[in-house]
């Protein structure tokens, strides 16, 4: 129940929320777990298998068991943690995990069963048939256990992703952060400073004690109060550092506080040139039979809800602590109104109070569903039974190591602390400061983080002005650990897994010794908590139980992030439209006028073809675009080929290098047909080169590759062949292109050209300047169709424009636009190639282009295309194909066979690679990679595609169908 | 000669400009743009050349320097973006048109550290870029150039085909600053 005073909560701003159906009232500045407790409640969820009643544990983000799922609908957020909810008007809440209700819970009786639900045990139980566990055991074990669930529809929620720079990250803002922050700041060092809760102040406002002869809270707000007027320095509250990565960089995932427009959740990667991590300490539960009854608390936790939250947890308590803390928790309650039946130390010289004091006992049992009671062990073997409704214990500290490891480190054991420690030097530039480094004292966490600071100014070339530190705490508590308490009755070790003492005992007795198998067999310290308050206890029982001790042991491997994150967090930014980049052409509005449906080529949208009134389907538009280009004229935009600007006094050396073939002998207005390989041999891109001038080249590459083919050539440039000056420099985007084939191109292209062509300059493969409507433009005489043919590239701007009107004047002529089917028959008809058969893993060999490796030069892949293997004769090497039988359909992807062999894996004598229907031939023409393929024309294969269920026989054949003289294109 | 005529399009970048809390977008027209790639041995004299002939000489890198309607802004390795004028004859270097390839928007206002830190990965703080500094680097996918041209102005180039992209992720940044 909420005191009459006192606390950092403003009583003045009520706020209503719903838990569990019922509406409550909690103040500003409560968590949903101190509004809860606030409201008595202490029975806020079920356990995780066993489908224990619990209560609330903690008061900060390493809670085991308080969690709820927020909201409702599509946006339901399942796991969050009451504790570290911050409370809001119109917040609403549900348990999780029981069914019909909190309080009774069907599946309770798992609890009965508990002797056959230890670890292991389903491993043990559900052997049997792969498909039963498949279709049987496992949903109903999933439907039984589990945490929250997804709403499992789309969210209509804004996450955001983020990055930040500084010069010093200080990681938490408790007593040793702000002390660090201020050093650091006073001293002009970019900061900052990130805190998980949404109040900075760490400890400082969960405690009763001076510092600077105020309260720590009162120093913690005005040391923030200082800290925003530095406009050096950012205070980032609600912001949890995740992981650590390499070279400084630190994910934190920062909470906004709701508002119209404002995103759930910033996810930060912060660039600090160095780091303090004062990430402070967490309280560790004693192993004590039923000490996960809803009434049991962690002693830190309840001073915390005692002194910032003005809550009383309980009416009646036993402290129960093996240090001076344990006092002051006491003062604490009794302060508070809270009778202290007892105070249980398990040191022999516990400090003297005025308390009912035992010393040298143990709190052994906890009595009642919920805490009615503890059984006290005394000092002399006698039992003594207490009663109260609310357990305080501490175990002792672990001091906050997680971040320390994420590269890797592992933390060392400190025997004085019986702690283990950030190993010095674990992560470059991060120094750990406070009581995650072992400090046990307000007092020294001040100090540590001043000094930490210094020595990161130190590190940046800054001059500390070393801010006073204020008078604090510091008389040590005298503190001895509290592992396991003996005796019988299940001790939970991880709440949240519910994995008890003895499932870590068992898993020891059945060989899992190592603690990353225990690990993996108890399922302890796993889920949203990941082992923050059991995980170091659990080493202990499990170095008792193999004989070893607990350094030996050693820790599980500590991996980000450290706390939870959505994946709508790390995926920020990238749904819906965000998934890519939308590339368009100049051209995309005329291809959406003209109805086109579009289809990706990588980040580019291109026409696949222009439907007519009256066609019915694509291949009906598809093959009048095609006949339209082998009777009349046709235009295509072809913008998205990549284009490289290749210049420079060794242009031409340089493309001899990474061709294949020889482009240094390409004379000045000619384009030549070149092919690039990889280092290891396989064809990486093929296109077209054009001399512009003596010392100057246009590289042309295919959509799909261009940025492969410019990123292989800036490699091959500054790396292989770092004494060639040479300049290479992407023109895809300057200039729009278009291609413009059939028997009717270059009367088309007259029309529009400032100066008509002359034929005799003009002969295939010819390239040069020329002007349209004034502007200067780029004409290449190429055809990737087989047909007399040209691209026109004219500067970007201009594109829309052309290509519209080369359409309407091509339609004037009896033919128009074509898209991507159309070019695709075309290329098949001829036999040309694209990435269906470069799919890198063709050679060149393979694809009967042996003649383009040049023999009188070396070139990249030269080598490796040579090996033996790469030259095989029964290698799959590209034919053409088409049906003889009764089945007339080929289909790209399908297996070639023997027609008298049976159609199994064994028996493939290659693929189908492209297949297209011919309207100028009337039947399917496919491309195909068959052994021994050119060796083979004229013989017969079977095609079959066992996904779409064809069987087609097949002529093998030239993958030339159409024109193979080559005539059309050139006259 | 025929009497064909071609019109010029902008990028299509949609309406333009947007403004989101106290930051404006909008397209701004550099002018002509060319790179130029000294060859080798040639960096002091192109640098000379350019100085006499549109007075700016070649910054070093991660700079951009300006004067008139001028600028030469550091583009990468051995490589610089002139912008405003057409370039003189520079037999010393590799000069591209570069003027249809990019599109050009204006970041202006008090925030653009805020938005930017949304998008790409470089600090572009005052301190850490301060005017007529100029970096490449990546925005959500795509190749940006990024300079500040004046102090509360941020120039930010893409390629002209992801105009649209580039305007819906950069307004969405700036609502997202706007809100918080």
């Amino acid at each position: 129940m909420r005191l009459g005073q006192g606390g950092l909560v403003d009583r003045d701003r009520h706020l209503g929320f719903r838990f569990d159906g019922h509406a409550y009232e909690g103040l500003e500045g409560d968590t949903l777990a101190s509004a809860l407790l606030a409201n008595g409640i202490r029975l806020v969820g079920r356990s995780f298998k066993y489908h224990r009643p619990r209560g609330i544990l903690t008061a900060g983000s390493e809670e085991p068991n308080a969690l709820v799922t927020l909201g409702r609908g599509a946006a339901q957020e399942p796991n969050a943690r009451a504790t570290t909810v911050e409370l809001r008007q119109g917040l609403e809440a549900r348990p999780q995990n029981a069914w019909p209700s909190l309080g009774v819970d069907a599946l309770a009786v798992n609890d009965l069963l508990s002797p056959f639900l230890s670890a292991g045990f389903y491993y043990k139980t559900f052997m049997g048939p792969h498909r039963i566990w498949e279709r049987v055991f496992e949903p109903a074990i999933r439907r039984a256990a589990g945490l929250g669930r997804l709403s499992q529809e789309v969210a209509d929620l804004q996450f955001e992703k983020a990055f930040a720079f500084c010069d010093l990250l200080v990681i938490g803002a408790g007593p040793a952060g702000l002390m660090a922050a201020l050093t650091a700041g006073e001293a002009g060092a970019d900061v900052i400073l990130a805190d998980e809760d949404f109040l900075p102040g760490g400890r400082l406002n969960a405690e009763r004690e001076e510092v600077g002869g105020r309260s720590g809270a009162g120093w913690a707000a005005e040391a923030v109060t200082r800290l925003e007027a530095m406009p050096n320095v950012r205070i980032m509250s609600r912001t949890a550092v995740t992981g650590v990565y390499d070279q400084g960089t630190y994910g934190a995932l920062q909470k906004h506080p709701a508002a119209a427009g404002r995103p759930e959740e910033t996810f930060w990667r912060i660039v600090a040139r160095r780091a303090v991590l004062a990430a402070g300490a967490i309280e560790r539960p004693v192993a004590l039979a039923n000490n996960d009854r809803p009434g049991v608390m962690l002693a830190g936790a309840v001073r915390s809800y005692l002194n910032r939250y003005a809550v009383a947890p309980g009416r009646r308590a036993v402290v129960f602590g093996a240090s001076d803390e344990a006092r002051r928790t006491a003062a604490d309650l009794r302060r508070a109104g809270v009778h202290v039946a007892a105070l249980v130390d398990a040191r022999e010289r516990a400090e003297t109070s005025d308390f009912a004091t035992y010393a040298g006992a143990t709190v052994e049992r906890v009595l009642g569903r919920e805490v009615e009671g503890v059984a006290i062990r005394l000092g002399n073997g006698r039992e003594e039974r207490v009663q109260a409704d609310l357990l305080a214990m501490s175990g002792g500290w672990n001091p906050n190591v997680h971040l320390s490891c994420h590269l890797n480190g592992r933390p060392v054991w400190d025997e004085s602390l019986s702690a283990f420690l950030p190993a010095p030097g674990a992560v470059p530039g991060l120094i750990p400061a406070g009581s995650c480094n072992g400090a046990v004292t307000t007092a020294a966490c001040l100090a540590a983080g001043r000094e930490a600071a210094a020595r990161a100014l130190e590190d940046l070339g800054l001059k500390a002005t070393a801010p006073d530190l204020p008078e604090a705490e510091d008389r040590d508590p005298q503190a001895r650990p509290i592992w396991v308490v003996p005796g019988k009755g299940r001790k939970w070790v991880d709440f949240q897994n519910d994995v008890t003492t003895k499932d870590i005992e068992l898993a020891a007795r059945e060989n899992f010794r190592s603690v990353e198998h225990m690990k993996r067999y108890t399922t302890q310290g796993m889920a949203t908590d990941q082992g923050k308050t059991g995980g170091v206890t659990a080493l202990s029982i499990l170095a008792d139980a193999t004989g070893r001790s607990i350094p030996e042991t050693g820790t599980t491997t500590y991996r980000p992030p450290y706390a939870p994150i959505q994946i709508a967090a790390l995926g920020a930014g990238g749904e819906g439209r965000g998934f890519a980049a939308e590339r368009f052409t100049a051209a995309h509005p005329v291809h959406l006028a003209m109805g086109a449906p579009m289809v990706e080529a990588g980040l580019w949208f291109r026409p696949s073809y222009y439907p007519r009134t009256g066609e019915k389907t694509w291949r009906q538009a598809c093959d009048r675009e095609a006949l339209m280009v082998r009777e009349t004229v046709g235009v295509c935009d072809v913008s998205t080929l990549g284009k490289i600007d290749v210049q420079g006094p060794d242009a031409a050396a340089f493309l001899d290098f990474v061709y294949s073939n020889t482009m240094s002998t390409l004379k000045q207005g000619k384009v030549r047909y070149g092919l690039m390989l990889r280092e290891d041999g396989h064809i990486m891109d093929d296109g077209t080169c054009a001399r512009i001038g003596p010392d100057h080249y246009l590289v042309s590459t295919t959509t799909a590759a261009a940025g492969e083919v410019m990123r292989h050539m800036e490699f091959a440039a500054q790396v292989l062949r770092p004494e060639l000056d040479v300049h290479l420099v992407s023109v895809t985007e300057q200039w729009a292109q278009t291609a413009i084939a059939g028997p009717e191109s270059r009367d088309l292209l007259n029309e529009v050209l400032d100066s008509p062509l002359d034929p005799g300059t003009w002969p295939f493969m010819a390239c040069g300047a020329v002007t349209v409507g004034g502007v200067p433009a780029r004409l290449f005489r190429i055809s990737f169709s087989g047909e007399h043919a040209y691209e026109i590239a004219v500067p970007a701007r201009y594109g829309e424009s052309l290509f519209r009107q080369l359409v309407a004047r091509a339609e004037a002529r009896g033919g128009g636009a074509y898209g991507m089917e159309a070019l695709n028959v075309l290329r098949i008809e001829k036999g040309l190639l694209t990435h269906a058969e470069l799919d890198g893993r063709t050679t060149a060999f393979d694809l009967n282009l042996s003649g383009m490796m040049s023999k009188k030069k070396d070139f990249v892949g030269r080598a490796a295309a040579g090996r033996a293997g790469l030259l095989a004769d029964d290698r799959p090497r590209l034919v053409g194909i088409r049906p003889v039988g009764a089945v007339r359909q080929l289909t790209a992807g399908a297996f070639l066979f023997d027609p008298e062999t049976e159609s199994t894996r064994e028996n493939a004598q290659g693929t189908v690679s492209s297949v297209a229907f011919s309207p100028t031939l009337g039947h399917f023409i496919g491309l195909a990679l068959l052994k021994e393929g050119p060796e083979r024309h004229g013989e017969t294969v079977r095609m079959v595609d066992h996904l779409r269920r064809v069987s087609t026989l097949c002529e093998v054949c030239d993958p030339a169908f159409f024109d193979p003289a080559g005539g059309r294109a050139r006259d | 000669m025929t009497d064909f005529r071609l019109a010029s399009v902008p990028p299509a970048t949609g309406p333009l400009p947007v403004t989101r809390g106290a930051m404006t977008l909008s397209l701004a027209d550099p002018g002509p743009l060319w790179s130029v790639a000294p060859h080798r041995g040639e960096a002091a004299a192109v640098s000379r050349a350019l100085q006499e002939a549109i007075g700016v000489s070649l910054p070093g890198p991660g700079r951009r320097h300006a004067a008139g309607g001028a600028s030469v802004q550091w583009f990468g390795r051995n490589l610089w973006l002139v912008a405003g004028v057409a370039p003189p004859d520079l037999p010393g270097a590799a000069v591209t048109d570069q003027g249809d390839g990019w599109v050009t928007f204006d970041l202006a206002g008090p925030e653009g550290a805020d938005v930017m830190a949304r998008l790409i990965p470089v600090d572009t703080r005052p301190a850490a870029m301060p005017d007529q500094a100029a970096i490449r680097t990546e925005l959500h996918g795509m190749m940006v150039a990024v300079a500040r041209t004046a102090p509360d102005t941020l120039r930010i180039m893409g390629f002209r085909s992801m105009a649209s992209t580039l305007t819906r992720t950069i307004t969405e940044a700036m609502e997202r600053v706007a809100a918080i």
